[in-house]
């Protein structure tokens, strides 16, 4: 369980978050949807370590965040890959950095590119792949480990739009296998309603939560059509507009 | 990688093709001892056997190979904490105030605190190239975006995989450019170094024949010296072709 308190982050004088407080059951995946600069990223930013100046609490099993000892996944909208690593010099990064066996691990990073077809993509550069097999990689990466959480930074905003539900479609089932704990930040409506269990809406400046809505059609690869996704959507883009103006 | 040598190979022989083209002309031109036809000069290579070139070569190898990798080394631990906030406060305006001083002008306090011998003239060379690494890394390393080691802080990287990861590939890119304009400079103030104090040196070696007015050797050395300097020019080549194949 990952617990957020009374969350509060400031810039100087520009405050970004405000009193933030959520709760990401065991098992549950939460999109996190709001305008550009509402907060968003600030947020995940605040989980993944790279902030440390906020106020409040967060606690992932009722604990201080570990990143050493948690397993904590980043996929970002830029791929988080090094450029200078190979395909398989990037899956195993991760192993390499919590200073596993790379052998113990021969049949994972066998089955995890098999799964994300990429065998015989193993010696490419990044450079040398296109947006799709990027995104694949870091997904790749991301669930070489056993996940204790799960952050996704606009993960899929770089594909055009049949890469990005064929991606979307891919990492739900690598993900739904060990289901960790799973927070992805996005600007679209649709991709927020397609992913998102639940769905927390962020609007403002200072960022606060404005709504948490249960999302039933989550995760089916054909909910995208049904009206009811689409009355979600139109209730999601009505309750922003409402909250903050324009979108 | 055997397309690789075959390219350079190509190189290998078109460049000082060039170089016999235009010293032709120019032999033909001026028409005087102190310019030597350039076959006279080729012929007159294996002659070089004679005069010990091999030890000269090897002595002139020994330092330059010394000197930039001690440049090298300095240049990446000086230039990552001159990236680091802190550490380039004090850092940065000594580099600026340092770098435009006229390096060879301190040739003399070199020689008097570091004697006559290699030490010296390893220094020499090294003071000269290490600056450009310096400005390089540190620029290099700046650049790096910081969303480069946000997936490696969340897996709990700690600093010194970080500059593993990430700092140390990312400035050897830079080291490695740096170095190919640095070489003939290198090579250059090798052969001043080798100037005073020594009895072995491509450098020497040239400057005697000087001496001794025979010319047609002094181009054979010349053309020694540039041959070593055109080989490591290709090596540095092959090395960025290997390290930095991700770049392609």
């Amino acid at each position: 369980m990952l617990t957020i308190e009374n969350l509060n982050l400031s810039y100087g004088n520009f405050q970004a978050l405000i009193n933030v407080n959520l709760t990401l059951h065991s098992g549950d995946i939460y999109a996190i949807i709001g305008p550009s600069g509402c907060g968003k990223s600030s947020l995940l930013n605040i989980l993944a370590g790279n902030v440390n100046n906020y106020s409040g609490t967060v606690l992932l099993d009722r604990q201080k965040i570990s990143y050493r000892k948690k397993n904590i996944g980043l996929i970002a909208q830029d791929y988080g890959l090094l450029p200078w690593k190979t395909v398989h010099g990037n899956i195993i990064l991760p192993l390499k950095i919590k200073k596993l066996n790379i052998s113990d691990f021969k049949d994972k990073i066998g089955y995890i590119k098999e799964r994300l077809q990429l065998t015989g993509l193993e010696n490419r550069y990044p450079n040398q792949l296109s947006g799709g097999q990027k995104q694949r990689v870091a997904i790749a990466k991301t669930f070489i480990m056993e996940l204790d959480l799960l952050l996704m930074d606009e993960s899929f905003s770089a594909l055009d739009a049949i890469t990005r539900e064929q991606t979307q479609e891919l990492f739900l089932d690598v993900r739904n296998e060990k289901k960790p704990i799973t927070l992805f930040v996005t600007h679209s409506i649709d991709e927020a309603v397609f992913l998102g269990k639940k769905i927390v809406i962020l609007s403002g400046v200072p960022g606060s939560i404005t709504a948490i809505i249960d999302n039933p059609t989550y995760g089916k690869s054909d909910s995208r059509k049904t009206t009811e996704f689409l009355d979600i959507c139109t209730g999601i883009r009505d309750l922003i507009k409402k909250e903050w103006g324009t979108y | 990688m055997g397309y690789l040598l075959i390219s350079k190979l190509k190189s290998f022989i078109l460049g000082p093709a060039l170089v016999g083209i235009i010293w032709y002309f120019a032999y033909w031109i001026i028409d005087r001892n102190v310019m030597p036809n350039p076959f006279l000069v080729l012929s007159a290579l294996p002659d070089l056997l004679e005069h010990n070139v091999i030890s000269h070569l090897a002595h002139s190898l020994y330092r330059i190979f010394l000197a930039l990798s001690l440049s090298m080394i300095i240049g990446l631990i000086v230039g990552l904490a001159a990236a680091d906030k802190n550490l380039s406060k004090i850092l940065t305006p000594f580099i600026y105030f340092t770098y435009p001083i006229p390096r060879v002008a301190l040739l003399p306090v070199v020689m008097l605190v570091f004697g006559l011998r290699d030490v010296s003239k390893i220094i020499m060379i090294t003071l000269i190239v290490v600056y450009p690494i310096i400005i390089v890394v540190r620029d290099s390393v700046k650049d790096i975006p910081k969303e480069t080691y946000s997936s490696l802080i969340c897996l709990g990287a700690s600093k010194f995989q970080m500059f593993l990861f990430v700092t140390l590939p990312w400035a050897v890119s830079g080291i490695l450019s740096t170095l190919r304009i640095s070489l003939g400079t290198a090579v250059a103030i090798l052969f001043f170094t080798e100037a005073y104090g020594t009895r072995y040196g491509m450098g020497f070696f040239i400057l005697d024949m000087w001496q001794r007015i025979n010319y047609v050797l002094m181009f054979a050395g010349i053309v020694v010296l540039s041959m070593t300097g055109f080989i490591l020019f290709v090596f540095i080549d092959v090395l960025e072709e290997v390290l930095l194949r991700w770049k392609k």
